[in-house]
């Protein structure tokens, strides 16, 4: 898809979850690219896979769900097939992880110190004084005040945008070439929320990191990523430049979920809205799964599952967009 | 403010403290310990049709507002009233009943505001048996069914437990249960930050078309700037228990004039993606615990003097209808600040 090298590369990745009698699968078949220096996004619904497939990425996945993928590949190293004490030390050393919730990632009964500095030593051959220092290095980082009396306290006695970017500055802990951010502002107030994204784009362009940044809020998406890969029913329908996919999209759910969206200074006619939900994990179809909610789904739709195609410059898993573009 | 009718909702200078130590000192009348002020001097008023909107970070008081005007908590000080009745005064299920038919409540989580032990059927039923407003049970069954057709679902839907429908389903539930008593005003407490995007759209559109057609007041309680937007005639802006703008919603998302509303304006993403680069807030709010002398929000204002940091100000009504508790407002629009 690009001509330099990818950081990341992902294809034919599918996540399965076994069951007695059936297994259902919850991200079928997705392949995607992240650039060194990249932020992409992946929009979705609650349900639609996004959460799935980047903890995919990095080996978390409980069973009885397991992965599968033709190959995943960082800097060209496969991670896919790797044993769960080797993807543990690709996990935090080359791929750090931001959880939505910053109070459940920290350990309540350890100083932000001892977590920072235990992290920090098991990625890195340092000495505990020089563990030290790094990790105050890295609270100054990601604008933390007071960082040496901060080394003292625990999670509890920080607010949560604080604690957050605790959160950051442990996923950074190792000098990682990737972030995955899943939902980082989600639990945040949209004052801190603002704050915590300017934040992650500040570090990205100072470390030449990648992203991927997972999350429900187009809003977010529009902000902070480069490209947007939006998610329906564990599948990915479209790949584009953000600027692309939140202004001109080609598929029609990311249409749809893009008018669903209030926004200010329009007529405050009412929302476009996409009837229906999305069906839940498990549901199979023949089809494209978004035909049943689809305003212009034709017969074709409903037989013949769509394949992600390019269209003008973006990759869209569309009947009508393909054939409207005469592609 | 007082027009010559009385307005349908009228909240008057409502203040909530909650205490702060152990479960045993919340008993009344024991020595008074550390308190959190929710609510600090809180008025507006809402008329039939209207729908005001409150909107703040987490911790302003929005919700506690939401729960005093539905009776959920009682008012340290201050009143509610409905129809000119002054509702804090009432006492006992006989002069509670009557207002309570008439002001209902949707919650924000619909999966933990439903029973899950009950039919749709009887969770819809349940404030028609309360209130006595159906004859037999034939009447009750057809009241359920007009109101699922109301809300967008099928007459099929009364037999079916709630874990059998989705998020935006069981708010649709929530809105049908709310409406079945036929009131007056409807307080939704962050009825759609549950549920997804295109969902949300849904319950929003739902809401606005059921404002229009039943005439009803609503008070929405909402973080969403962008969904306030969508359904208010009316928006206060709360911040650590105050209300530091009130006015009509055109006007506010035209003219913000409290430097938190613009800030909070600005945190919106800009998804026409003009590239206009946001300047976030700095700074949290404070603990609500020891708020700040003078104006709550003088340690994050860009604007804040002096004046900010000893004195509160005042809420001072400008031209254009809008009221604003802020300093530096005031004295550019020439106003005295001693008001």
């Amino acid at each position: 898809m690009m001509t330099e090298t990818p950081i990341l590369s992902v294809r034919d990745l599918s996540v399965s979850f076994a069951q007695f009698d059936r297994t259902i699968s919850a991200v079928h078949t997705a392949s995607f690219d992240v650039a060194r220096g990249e932020v992409l996004g992946i929009v979705g619904e609650s349900g639609a896979g996004k959460s799935l497939t980047s903890m995919a990425i990095v080996g978390l996945i409980p069973p009885p769900g397991y992965i599968e993928a033709t190959s995943i590949t960082l800097e060209g190293r496969p991670i896919h097939n790797l044993g769960p004490k080797e993807i543990r030390s690709v996990r935090g050393r080359d791929i750090g992880v931001i959880f939505q919730d910053p109070l459940t990632s920290l350990d309540p009964l350890f100083t932000i110190g001892d977590q920072l500095i235990e992290t920090i030593c098991t990625h890195l051959p340092l000495t505990v004084p020089e563990a030290r220092s790094r990790a105050i290095d890295l609270l100054i980082e990601v604008g933390i005040p007071a960082p040496e009396q901060r080394l003292q306290s625990y999670p509890h006695e920080l607010s949560g945008g604080m604690r957050q970017r605790v959160v950051i500055a442990l996923a950074l802990c190792a000098e990682p070439k990737l972030v995955i951010a899943d939902e980082p502002t989600t639990a945040l107030d949209v004052s801190i929320q603002a704050q915590i994204i300017a934040l992650l784009l500040r570090l990205c362009r100072e470390r030449g990191m990648s992203i991927i940044l997972v999350t429900h809020d187009m809003g977010v998406i529009a902000e902070a990523a480069d490209r947007v890969a939006v998610m329906y029913a564990g599948r990915i329908v479209e790949v584009g430049k953000t600027r692309q996919v939140v202004k001109n999209a080609r598929h029609p759910y990311t249409r749809g979920l893009m008018g669903a969206i209030p926004k200010i200074g329009q007529p405050r006619t009412k929302l476009a809205q996409i009837s229906g939900s999305m069906p839940r994990p498990g549901t199979e179809f023949e089809g494209c799964a978004f035909a049943e909610r689809c305003a212009v789904a034709e017969a074709k739709c409903r037989s013949l599952r769509p394949q992600l195609l390019t269209v003008d410059d973006s990759y869209v898993a569309c009947h009508v967009a393909a054939s409207g573009v005469g592609a | 403010m007082n027009g010559p009718t009385k307005p349908l909702l009228q909240v008057h200078d409502l203040y909530k403290a909650f205490p702060l130590s152990s479960g045993i000192s919340l008993m009344p009348g024991r020595a008074k310990g550390p308190t959190v002020k929710a609510v600090n001097g809180v008025s507006f008023e809402v008329d039939r049709g209207q729908a005001l909107s409150l909107v703040g970070e987490s911790g302003c008081g929005k919700s506690t507002v939401a729960k005093l005007v539905t009776g959920l908590h009682r008012p340290d000080a201050g009143y509610v009233s409905i129809n000119g009745t002054n509702v804090t005064e009432l006492s006992g299920r006989r002069q509670l009943r009557p207002f309570g038919r008439r002001l209902q409540m949707v919650f924000q989580d619909p999966f933990a505001s439903l029973n899950p032990r009950w039919r749709v059927g009887e969770i819809i039923a349940e404030p028609i048996h309360a209130f006595s407003l159906a004859a037999s049970r034939a009447d009750v069954s057809r009241r359920v069914e007009e109101l699922l057709i109301q809300v967008g679902l099928s007459t099929a839907d009364a037999g079916k437990y709630p874990h059998e429908f989705s998020g935006g389903q069981r708010q649709r539930i929530s809105i049908a249960r709310a409406l079945a008593s036929e009131p007056e005003f409807l307080v939704c407490d962050e009825p759609t930050s549950a549920l997804d995007v295109s969902v949300q759209a849904q319950i929003l559109n739902l809401l606005k078309d059921l404002q229009d057609r039943l005439g009803l007041g609503l008070l929405f309680i909402s973080h969403n700037l962008a969904v306030v937007y969508h359904v208010s005639d009316l928006i206060g802006i709360m911040y650590l228990g105050r209300l530091v703008e009130f006015g009509r919603a055109d006007e506010i998302f035209a003219q913000p004039q409290h430097p938190y509303t613009r800030l909070l304006l600005d945190t919106i993403p800009d998804l026409e993606m003009r590239g206009r680069s946001r300047a976030p807030i700095s700074g949290e709010v404070p603990n609500p615990i020891s708020p700040p002398d003078g104006c709550v929000f003088n340690p994050r204002c860009p604007l804040a003097r002096d004046v900010c940091r000893t004195e509160l100000p005042p809420m001072v009504t400008m031209p254009s209808g809008t009221s604003t508790a802020c300093h530096a407002v005031a004295n550019r629009w020439g106003t005295s600040e001693a008001h």
